[in-house]
């Protein structure tokens, strides 16, 4: 594995705008920075592809395990929420994607840091302004990611329905995962229809969530964490179970920090865990606090011979935190990887990988581009 | 084949997508999602037309041929009791017309006018729907 220094196309920003990668800067500097890229060998995707594989599965057994034990207090579940994850998992609910971060160096076996398996973000990146990336600038190597051709042949399980699509408002982001993955399921041939998650209407008569033109939403992907959909006021329609969401309410077991600890208790040892538990003691003075529930690496504690070395903010932590054993993070020229690996109906597709100075990874962590040969 | 180079001796199949093409994505910005507009809901009126299974929350559903709304739309098939229902009735047959737009009578208007029922919206969106930048989930 190694990290090139590159010298950007001089009209990059034009050229990623154009494929929807609108939020490629921000006040700090690039978020997409070609500045920069990895290569990698075949052997190394091929790690990289089989643990993602590997742990995808140790997750459905860890939730699995979850059901059957009724760990949902370890998870911070709340009870009104088990019936519709129940139900989802006895269905076998469509689950569209996720993706694994992972840490690797291209000698020890990759280890997981973390899945984000419900909202999963960083894809128009990953999937389209990587690709054409390589298009014009390795043009002979190739690039782990078919995450695109996937993503559609996923979708032509809902030839026949309409899907609707919803994200928040006034999100860049958001909007574009939203409206890229609305574009892979019309190019596999289903109905769509955008809705924003603020304008989703409850129809009481019907008992059914509703679009802006009164449509029934039977089929609906969410760009929309599942434990704030319980919180808010029409969390309370939702056991009803009148739509199907995607992702599904199951994913609310296996994006949760929750399982990590859960992980190392069914799987002690396994090669791509790092030992993680509900307290910090077994890992003595050096670990990494982690909230149940938290996103972009936030409310994140890096402790080393009982001092917190580095931190991050935010407004996580009411459901608790998991302790987990430090990852050795490769560390190229004081720029420290994780590697994103995506996965689409089940099956490792492609990777995405993002880089900073500090160690843990944040919402400014810049993604850089990949080949391999 | 398009997808498969010679590594090592070996067939080796690529990983990468064969090919990238984008309909909706391509030259839009943020903002863009069309359709997604605060909903609009005009009163309902003798003066304005209406095609079938035009939907008002809390009267149903508009049946052209019959210048009313009712309970079900226009030709629902009930698998159960084997019967379509319009015009108020169930029937053995589905009923055939080729009127698909019509104005509702005005008594129909203003009694369905009266009767709907506002549909709650934003109960969703209280906790992300603040606007922001980045990466708000992960």
């Amino acid at each position: 594995m190694q990290r090139h220094s590159l010298q950007p196309r001089p009209d990059w920003p034009a050229k990623v705008e154009t494929i929807g990668l609108t939020y490629h800067s921000h006040d700090e500097g690039p978020y997409w920075d070609e500045s920069a890229c990895y290569e990698l060998d075949a052997r190394e995707v091929d790690v990289l592809e089989a643990a993602a594989n590997t742990l995808h599965f140790l997750c459905i057994d860890a939730a699995e395990a979850v059901i059957h034990n009724r760990w949902w207090p370890r998870l911070g579940i709340p009870e009104t929420a088990v019936p519709a994850i129940l139900h989802s998992w006895e269905r076998d609910d469509f689950s569209l994607y996720g993706r694994f971060d992972l840490s690797y160096d291209g000698i020890a076996p990759p280890k997981l840091l973390e899945y984000n398996g419900d909202t999963p973000t960083a894809l128009v990146e990953a999937s389209v302004a990587q690709w054409f990336w390589l298009q014009e600038t390795h043009r002979g190597a190739d690039q782990f990611n078919s995450i695109h051709e996937r993503l559609i042949a996923a979708w032509r399980k809902w030839r026949g329905k309409t899907v609707h699509f919803s994200g928040v408002k006034e999100h860049a982001e958001d909007e574009m995962t939203v409206l890229y993955l609305r574009d892979t399921c019309e190019q596999a041939g289903v109905r769509t229809k955008p809705v924003f998650i603020e304008d989703i209407g409850w129809d009481e008569g019907r008992g059914q969530f509703v679009d802006l033109d009164f449509d029934p939403m039977e089929q609906c992907f969410k760009l929309y964490p599942w434990e704030w959909f319980w919180r808010e006021e029409f969390g309370a329609h939702l056991s009803k179970e009148s739509a199907q969401w995607i992702e599904p309410a199951w994913k609310m077991l296996v994006s949760n920090k929750g399982l990590l600890p859960i992980l190392w208790e069914l799987f002690p040892g396994h090669p791509n865990l790092l030992p993680a538990y509900e307290a910090a003691a077994p890992l003595g003075g050096r670990h990494v606090r982690k909230p149940i529930l938290s996103r972009e690496g936030s409310n994140v504690s890096w402790v080393e011979g009982g001092v917190v070395v580095e931190e991050t903010g935010g407004g996580y932590g009411q459901e608790g935190y998991i302790y987990q054993a430090v990852a050795d993070m490769p560390n190229f020229g004081g720029q420290h990887p994780v590697f994103g690996v995506w996965i689409v109906d089940h099956e490792a597709a492609g990777l995405g990988i993002r880089e900073d100075t500090r160690r843990i990874t944040g919402n400014l962590s810049r993604f850089i581009p990949h080949f391999f040969r | 084949m398009a997808v498969a180079s010679i590594s090592n001796g070996t067939m080796k199949k690529s990983k990468r997508s064969k090919r990238i093409r984008l309909i909706l994505l391509g030259g839009l910005s943020a903002g863009a999602l069309a359709g997604c507009s605060p909903a609009r809901q005009p009163a309902i009126s003798s003066d304005n037309v209406y095609t079938n299974n035009f939907y008002v929350p809390g009267a149903g559903y508009y049946h052209a041929p019959f210048r009313a709304w009712y309970a079900h739309p226009y030709n629902f098939y009930d698998s159960q009791k084997r019967l379509y229902f319009f015009g108020g009735q169930w029937e053995p047959d589905p009923h055939q017309s080729i009127t698909n737009v019509s104005s509702p009578l005005p008594q129909t208007a203003q009694t369905v006018q009266a009767a709907r029922t506002d549909i709650p919206r934003g109960g969703f969106g209280c906790i992300g729907g603040h606007g922001g930048y980045y990466h708000t989930y992960s």
